[in-house]
């Protein structure tokens, strides 16, 4: 019974939902109520999250789990509430709450274990249980349009994706024979087939991620979906993403590392320069943080190239500020969608006279999108960009440097509209809740302080070094 | 007559990519999550055949079948579900139709 | 004496402002914060003597060292030999004197302080940092408060200029980026240790592959020629407080960094590339004074000739001796104190006359005579006038240069020389056609300068009269810098 302490995350997550269903069940709730029951039950969770992390292995060794693992979860635990109290104007005012927060927890289960997975078919289960709820979750703003056709470009294309990924899966299974991460690393040999299944693979896991040129969902789910689930999708099933990336693609598949750096340095060079050139032309603020979003995945593959110790920790740590900026963005853009309902970078211009207090919140979190000092970003980019340098591709460095100005363009572009530009009808003056103040007073410490205190990226660091050295890489 | 594994890969990388041909042109929404069953089920045959003619003393392949029958059934009811909201809104199911996001 | 003081008053100082109730506890604070930045630089530097003359011949005074992320050995030292801090006297002079001119800033007082002090933070932070990493943090911190005051602030194509300013400057940090990160790996020491890697012999494949990022990444940052575009639109679109810290504080971060991480670390290659540095300078240094010569903006006249002169600290660079590289750091200390204070007074200007247009001026010197003076001061140090300060410097960077017996460089030495003529051209010009003839504006009531701009000129030219008049001391203080900079050149060449 103690290995269940090992199972904490997801227990924890599982009693959640249990708890949500009941409320929904029980007598009706007003919808303000639940929200505050359901910040403070995600709280709990956010916080024993901390407590007495374990590694081991569970299930036959289906399942594992070590502090790097535990951190990765805490993070996305984080983000969770972090949404959950920056978006409660949208979700005290929508009438199905208590189904928001059903959906969302079980994706965030499935995350959670496929983080932790150690076979491809617990792989594969977390990550339908991860995938399908989002979809549902896509098309939750029950009476717009363009939100029902967000769900359905994101559940068909996440279906094509997982069929292309499952022969990939099926594929590696005929040439290894076996399911479990561990001894498959061992069987795998770079011939042809192999070569196949893991562009196969890399595949599904691009469409996840939106690496160009799997990206093509992306900015019409995220411009349609409700902003909650849009900074979701963005922050917090792409970190998942990129965690398992990094752990499991490192780890099945290193005898194939020269095949796996081809493909991610494709990938990173399209999906930031690509990215970026389309994010100049957005009017839609989330449409251009969708961009955004792909252009900065684009730089964690940079990270990720390294194939290191660093690029694994540069990669992590760079989710966690991502964390903060993407979900300060997102927070300003959702506060301001749902009281005032405009969304594009025109009706920004003037919005300093009228809301200086979230202009400078949206400024900093684009700073920190695009890599400026002091703010946490400029030590993700500069982290993921030396873990990339380190193989010796400059020419790599070099794109992803030249994107960092293009990227820096059309950030300044919203600043230059927020404090420069005049307008006859700025937004009017948006009154903050208890909630979103403290959401985005949380988002904002975290972009300014994480990154010059060294202590969180020593953390991940040493709890990556720690992870690898359990299960070798 | 004998079949061989050869054959019966070839039989599902066929049908995978029939399904991937006919999700990537079909527009009528039923009809590409008709395409996406076909991938999933070259999948499906293709561990069942490298579990009995390679793997023959694990059971691994057949359990990923068997899981993989069981997701694509919830996938299909909320994809379904999902596609009924949009006829809903759009009258069509055809992606074409829905097409209130463009740049 | 404790060089991350330096760090600590200026970022209290911004934080504090953003806590003040109205603009003038804004003002009073950031006055005070300027001049205890300016007393402890002061301290500094006699502290700096007094250990010198204490035998103390270590490179860099004052170290400091701690580890900031260990897993990539980074770390954050801080240090200063005599380069640094004249640069740093710099910085608090324009610092203290930026803030007396913008006393009356009334629009969003607040946000405006909050940005120059963050600004000097950047360059304070840039000047005594002895690691690669460190230096590359300040010197990004310092572009995007430029972006902002030049956009908000600013006048004229104030956007279009501030766009211009934070891609190019980004573009020159992306290419240091590049440099620093291929001199990490490459060098093989892994380390951002700016002594540790001094004393690493980099292979010379590397050096010439990265010496060039690193070298024109920062040339972006003082001007050098083809990416000198940001600077005149970029200087006459700034409020005058951003203009004097552009052009006085800013562009020498480029110019030190050139100096102490491109052709310090890589002095192999620095020798192999100096022609064409050289080139580069001469171009600039001709075509600012010719392009000068066509302006009828002060602040755009002001800002082409900036061109003209950060020309001067790249030649003094690529010259590769000791006269000149001390000319060149002479010449970012007076051209920094100079233009700052031109900018000043053509702010002083602007403020009363509501135009900046050389020929809609005319017969000033009768309506403000201290704001004239200050700006014939101004004018006549930067046509080298003997006395001030641009005629040491410049004349060090030419003295410097004529050491260098090749033709090339001979002619491109002649070439400089040539351009003090354009320069009294255009100097001469502009302060006539302001000061004498009769007086054009009649309209607008021209009062003289108050305590707060008088107080701001006299800082700058007492600075530019206590180098013109009295060079040896800044001299002294430069030259061992120079010394160590040229031996590793020197050493290795041989």
């Amino acid at each position: 019974m103690t290995d269940l302490i090992l199972l904490k995350h997801e227990l924890l997550l599982t009693a959640l939902l249990l708890i949500f269903i009941l409320m929904k069940l029980g007598k009706d709730i007003s919808n303000s109520s639940f929200l505050k029951m359901s910040n403070a039950l995600l709280l709990i969770n956010f916080i024993i999250g901390f407590f007495g992390n374990q590694h081991g292995q569970m299930f036959a060794s289906m399942f594992q789990t070590n502090e790097l693992m535990a951190l990765q979860k805490n993070m996305l635990n984080g983000g969770l509430l972090l949404i959950s109290l920056s978006s409660s104007r949208w979700l005290n005012n929508h009438i199905h709450l208590p189904e928001f927060f059903m959906l969302i927890v079980a994706t965030l289960l499935g995350m959670f274990f496929m983080i932790s997975s150690n076979n491809l078919l617990v792989f594969y289960l977390a990550l339908e249980l991860a995938t399908i709820p989002l979809a549902a979750l896509c098309s939750f703003d029950l009476d717009k349009r363009q939100s029902s056709e967000a769900g359905m470009k994101m559940i068909m294309s996440s279906a094509f994706a997982s069929g292309i990924l499952l022969m990939g899966i099926s594929l590696v299974y005929g040439v290894t024979g076996t399911l479990a991460f561990t001894e498959m690393s061992s069987l795998i040999a770079s011939d042809h087939l192999t070569v196949f299944a893991l562009i196969l693979l890399f595949a599904g896991f691009a469409f996840k991620l939106s690496v160009v040129p799997f990206h093509l969902w992306t900015a019409d789910v995220y411009e349609g979906s409700p902003v909650a689930v849009t900074s979701y999708l963005s922050v917090i099933s792409k970190g998942a993403m990129v965690f398992v990336f990094t752990s499991v693609l490192y780890q099945v598949f290193k005898p194939m590392q020269e095949v796996m750096y081809q493909l991610i340095y494709i990938g990173a060079v399209l999906s930031m320069t690509i990215g970026n050139l389309f994010a100049m032309r957005q009017q839609n603020i989330k449409r251009f943080l969708a961009f955004s979003s792909i252009a900065q995945v684009g730089f964690i593959l940079t990270g990720i190239s390294g194939f290191s110790h660093t690029g694994a920790a540069s990669a992590t740590f760079f989710i966690l500020v991502y964390v903060f900026s993407n979900m300060a963005a997102f927070a300003v853009a959702g506060i301001v969608s749902s009281a005032i309902g405009r969304e594009t970078i025109d009706d920004y211009k003037g919005f300093y006279r009228t809301n200086p207090f979230l202009s400078w919140v949206l400024a900093i979190a684009l700073f920190s999108l695009a890599g400026i000092p002091p703010t946490a970003g400029f030590f993700g980019k500069f982290f993921l960009l030396s873990a990339g340098a380190a193989k010796g591709n400059y020419v790599l460095i070099t794109i992803a440097a030249l994107n960092m100005i293009i990227s820096l363009y059309y950030y300044l572009r919203i600043v230059r509209a927020m404090f420069m530009d005049k307008n006859e009808t700025p937004i009017g003056s948006v009154n903050l809740s208890f909630n979103e103040r403290a959401a985005i007073i949380i988002c904002i410490a975290g972009i300014l302080i994480s990154g010059i205190w060294n202590g969180p990226f020593h953390t991940i660091h040493h709890s990556v070094t720690e992870a690898f050295s359990i299960t070798p890489f | 007559m004998n079949i061989t594994l050869h054959e019966i890969l070839i039989f599902s990388a066929a049908l995978f990519f029939i399904g991937v041909y006919g999700f990537l042109t079909r527009r009528n929404m039923i009809t590409m999550l008709m395409a996406v069953e076909l991938m999933l089920n070259s999948v499906n045959i293709n561990f069942i055949a490298f579990n009995k003619y390679l793997w023959n003393h694990q059971l691994d392949g057949v359990f990923f079948t068997l899981f993989i029958i069981a997701i694509a059934a919830a996938e299909a009811a909320v994809a379904i579900a999902i596609i009924i909201h949009v006829y809903r809104h759009f009258k069509s199911i055809d992606a074409e139709d829905a097409v209130e996001l463009k740049n | 004496m404790n060089l991350t003081l330096l760090l600590i008053i200026p970022l209290l100082t911004a934080v504090g402002v953003l806590f003040c109730r109205n603009a003038q506890q804004v003002r009073w604070l950031s006055l005070a914060g300027a001049a205890v930045q300016f007393i402890l630089v002061m301290a500094l530097l006699f502290a700096f003597y007094a250990a010198r003359s204490n035998g103390n011949t270590d490179a860099f005074l004052f170290s400091e060292r701690c580890m900031w992320f260990a897993p990539l050995n980074i770390q954050f030292i801080t240090g200063a030999d005599g380069i640094s801090v004249s640069m740093l006297l710099l910085t608090a002079a324009v610092v203290l004197a930026g803030v007396l001119v913008s006393w009356k800033e009334e629009t969003m007082a607040k946000e405006f302080f909050f940005l120059l002090h963050l600004l000097a933070f950047g360059a304070y932070g840039f000047f005594i940092s002895l690691d690669v990493f460190t230096l590359f943090f300040f010197l990004e911190i310092a572009v995007i408060p430029k972006y902002l005051l030049i956009g908000i602030w600013g006048s004229g194509r104030k956007e279009y200029s501030a766009n211009k300013l934070a891609l190019m400057l980004m573009g020159g940090s992306a290419l240091v980026l590049i440099g620093m990160l291929g001199m990490y790996y490459q060098s093989g020491a892994n380390t951002f240790d700016l002594i540790r890697l001094s004393e690493v012999h980099i292979p010379y494949a590397t050096q010439l592959q990265f010496f060039p990022l690193l070298f024109l990444g920062f040339g972006v940052f003082t001007a050098i020629f083809p990416f000198h575009t940001w600077v005149p639109d970029g200087h006459s679109a700034a409020p005058t407080a951003g203009s004097m810290f552009l052009a006085g504080i800013s562009m020498k971060l480029g110019g030190y960094g050139c100096l102490r991480v491109a052709t310090y670390l890589m002095p192999d290659a620095a020798a192999y590339y100096a022609p064409y540095i050289i080139g580069l300078a001469t171009i600039a240094i001709i075509y600012g004074a010719f392009a000068t010569l066509m302006q009828t903006d002060l602040k755009y006249i002001n800002a082409y000739s900036s061109v003209s002169h950060c020309g001067f600290v790249l030649l003094g660079i690529g010259m590769l001796n000791q006269t000149a590289i001390t000319g060149a750091v002479m010449q970012m200390v007076s051209h920094g104190l100079m233009t700052a204070l031109f900018f000043a007074v053509i702010g002083m200007i602007y403020q009363r006359t509501h135009t900046r247009m050389v020929r809609q001026m005319g017969g000033l010197l009768k309506a403000m005579p201290f704001i004239m003076t200050v700006f014939f001061i101004a004018g006549l140090t930067s046509l080298g006038l003997p006395g001030f300060s641009g005629f040491v410097a410049e004349m060090t960077v030419l003295m410097g240069a004529w050491q260098n017996p090749k033709t090339m460089y001979r002619i491109a030495t002649i070439l400089a020389c040539a351009s003090i003529v354009v320069t009294a051209v255009y100097i001469l010009r502009a302060t006539g056609q302001v000061a004498m003839g009769p007086l054009k504006q009649h309209d607008e009531p021209l009062n003289d300068a108050r305590w707060y701009e008088k107080l701001a000129a006299f800082i700058l030219i007492a600075g530019i009269v206590a180098i013109g008049v009295a060079p040896f001391w800044l001299n002294d203080l430069i030259t061992p810098g120079a010394k160590i900079i040229m031996q590793k050149i020197v050493s290795l060449s041989r």
